[in-house]
């Protein structure tokens, strides 16, 4: 006789922190409340895109808008502990002084022929693109 | 050995303390857990029983049958792996026995985030389609300076980034003790190739779990070593402080040679350790030459953390309890510890990876590689490359990367989770004073079905709670199978992590070794018995 699992309540492992519902998906206008109640701006995809470079369909813009802003709302919960005091963690684990630099030498890349061919557009030893400059763009 | 496990019964079979004391007599006799799949070839290799070409072939052939099922791989290299397996064969028919490579003639896979010259890796993305990398990662040169036989690349969330394997760009892998169920990720390629016998050992790669969660989800044992134990030189970077290359094998000693071989400090990459690498194989022998308590004065810690009731399937922690129990059998003491900024890893990391990983990113550009979209100026072409090539999990964590990182944010997110990582080093570090290794389960489930956490993406982040702090403290871990939980047709199987101090993982295999080859236990998946 099978025993049924337990099914596992997701939502409950979440801090108290978090204002929204996992389960539902909230509106842009749920999303901006709580993450102003957060006390923190509300992403700006398409801003965030640009700086990015990344290219979104107005439907990516809209799905992702309340994914991401219940996800930044969720990373509330670590304004409530106290760092005073606390470096960052730079270094993972202890840093051991070790000199990681090379002598200023030139090692040539012995597969060149390859990583030129991995190239889109190449025009003679230039790596073709489109133009920088927009029409009429300082 | 335990049939009922065979019988696919129903209920679950979790081993209980009299179950342990019942059938330890029957151990010696009757216990067919493999010691090492990557030995047996060698041995047989040796004893010419059988040729490499025959190895080679006899997983290949598995690999094509059980494909269809599976879609572990994304590139299989049969003729260049028969071509690797004959040249094995020529070096042993010329006398060479004595300068055989540890892994000479053993079919491994490699995850698809790792370079190698000859094959194409995308990373499990679409903006790497067809990219054939000009040089190999240094963990795959290791593998072949070994004499191994790589069989071809694995699948993978689209650059590490996810946990179900469901986000490669490419296919759904399917996990060999259930089909319609996710083998975990992002190292799920790896994972199930290893499960379903179509290659003796894979490479994966482990930022924030992504080596040992599909390790548990099926039934094999996984290491994620200690932060720059292994060289990521050829490693498609994800989150660079968190990223670190490690194994997947049948057993904890396939794990141990396979480390063996990949560990060492390389010139190519400035994060790599000169700490020594010991041998790591030497000190797991046949449990049957040690003490009846064998792990007598070792300390092991359960994190108290990851057992909250809430948090975890009544399957999966009494798996881990029973694990705790047979250990104790074994002459250790299992306390309980705590580590109070646990909780708070899952935020930290799911900052500090983004952030990491928009930086990492930025070089899939359509310019000197990978697919180019049109675009009429370069902004452009870059805006089109980008969001034709990454797919939706990518694209949210680089914009959620960017926001985190960017002026105005930068103190509140990416300094703050950055702090909030070192109060967790230093928890790790004190607990790690009371007792020799820390225990916990890897996941809060066993294996969840395909499409299941698709709808949410915060849902599936919150899997990973048990193993990002790992990371985070870029110490060792250890993922070794310990029972069954409900479900599929023969049950699932739930995995027991063991986290050592960095550098620590020549203990932490031994440890593993001798847990493994005492539990009376077998995990192979119905796949292989059908």
């Amino acid at each position: 006789m099978a025993a049924l699992l337990h099914h596992l309540p997701y939502q409950s492992m979440l801090t108290t922190s978090l204002r929204i519902s996992v389960a539902g998906i909230p509106t842009k206008r749920a999303a901006m409340s709580t993450c102003m109640a957060s006390k923190v701006e509300p992403p700006n995809i398409a801003h965030l895109c640009e700086k990015a470079r990344l290219s979104l369909t107005p439907q990516e813009v809209e799905e992702f808008e309340p994914q991401i802003g219940r996800i930044v709302d969720w990373f509330a919960q670590l304004q409530e502990i106290d760092v005073a005091d606390v470096a960052p963690a730079i270094h993972v684990g202890d840093v051991n002084g070790i000199n990681t630099l090379r002598s200023d030498k030139p090692n040539v890349f012995p597969n060149r022929k390859a990583m030129m061919g991995a190239v889109p557009e190449l025009e003679g030893s230039f790596i073709k693109v489109p133009k920088i400059l927009k029409e009429n763009q300082e | 050995m335990i049939s009922r496990h065979l019988q696919c019964s129903a209920q679950a079979a979790i081993p209980t303390r009299t179950h342990v004391l019942e059938t330890s007599e029957q151990q010696a006799s009757t216990h067919q857990r493999p010691i090492s799949v990557i030995r047996k070839i060698r041995e047989s290799l040796i004893s010419r029983e059988r040729t490499a070409v025959e190895i080679t072939e006899g997983y290949l052939a598995k690999l094509q049958e059980r494909e269809p099922h599976i879609r572990s791989f994304l590139h299989i290299s049969a003729e260049k792996a028969l071509l690797d397996a004959e040249e094995i064969d020529k070096l042993l028919s010329e006398g060479g026995g004595g300068e055989l490579g540890l892994l000479a003639g053993v079919p491994l896979g490699v995850k698809d985030n790792l370079c190698t010259r000859d094959m194409p890796s995308t990373g499990g993305s679409q903006i790497l389609k067809g990219y054939c990398p000009p040089y190999d990662a240094t963990a795959v040169c290791k593998l072949r300076e070994a004499g191994a036989v790589l069989v071809g690349k694995t699948n993978m969330d689209e650059f590490g980034m996810g946990s179900s394997t469901e986000s490669s760009a490419y296919q759904v892998t399917s996990n060999p003790w259930d089909l319609s169920r996710v083998p975990g990720g992002s190292s799920g390629g790896s994972a199930a190739a290893v499960a379903a016998g179509q290659c003796a050992g894979a490479l994966g790669s482990d930022t924030g779990g992504s080596i040992r969660q599909p390790a548990s989800f099926c039934g094999i044992v996984g290491l994620k070593p200690s932060y720059g134990r292994v060289s990521r030189f050829g490693l498609m970077a994800y989150a660079s402080s968190l990223d670190v290359v490690g194994c997947l094998g049948a057993s904890v000693l396939d794990t141990a040679i396979l480390l063996q071989v990949i560990a060492g400090h390389d010139k190519n990459d400035s994060t790599s350790s000169l700490e020594e690498v010991p041998d790591y194989a030497a000190q797991l022998l046949p449990v049957e030459g040690l003490s009846s308590k064998p792990l007598a004065g070792v300390k092991f810690g359960l994190i108290k953390e990851t057992m909250d009731e809430e948090g975890v399937e009544e399957d999966v922690a009494s798996a881990v309890k029973a694990a705790a129990l047979h250990l104790q059998e074994l002459g250790a003491s299992v306390t309980e510890v705590s580590l109070p900024m646990f909780s708070l890893g899952l935020p930290a990391y799911y900052v500090l990876a983004p952030s990491e990983a928009s930086s990492n990113l930025a070089r899939y550009d359509g310019v000197r590689f990978g697919p180019r979209a049109h675009g009429e100026e370069v902004m452009s072409m870059f805006g089109n490359s980008r969001a034709e090539g990454f797919g939706p999990e990518v694209k949210r964590r680089i914009l959620m990367g960017t926001y985190a990182l960017s002026a105005g944010y930068y103190d509140a997110f990416y300094k703050r989770s950055q702090q909030v990582r070192t109060l967790i080093q230093r928890d790790f570090k004190a607990a790690l004073q009371d007792v020799d290794v820390l225990l916990s389960p890897v996941a809060p489930s066993a294996a969840y079905k395909i499409g299941e956490k698709l709808d949410n993406p915060l849902s599936m982040y919150l899997g990973d709670l048990m193993t990002v702090n790992v990371n985070l403290a870029g110490l060792p871990s250890l993922v070794v199978p310990c029972g069954i939980a409900e479900g599929g047709t023969c049950g699932l199987p739930v995995g027991l992590q063991m986290i050592g101090p960095t550098f620590g993982e020549e203990a932490l295999l031994r440890l593993g070794h001798i847990f493994e080859q005492t539990l009376p236990m077998n995990f192979n998946a119905p796949l292989l018995t059908s």
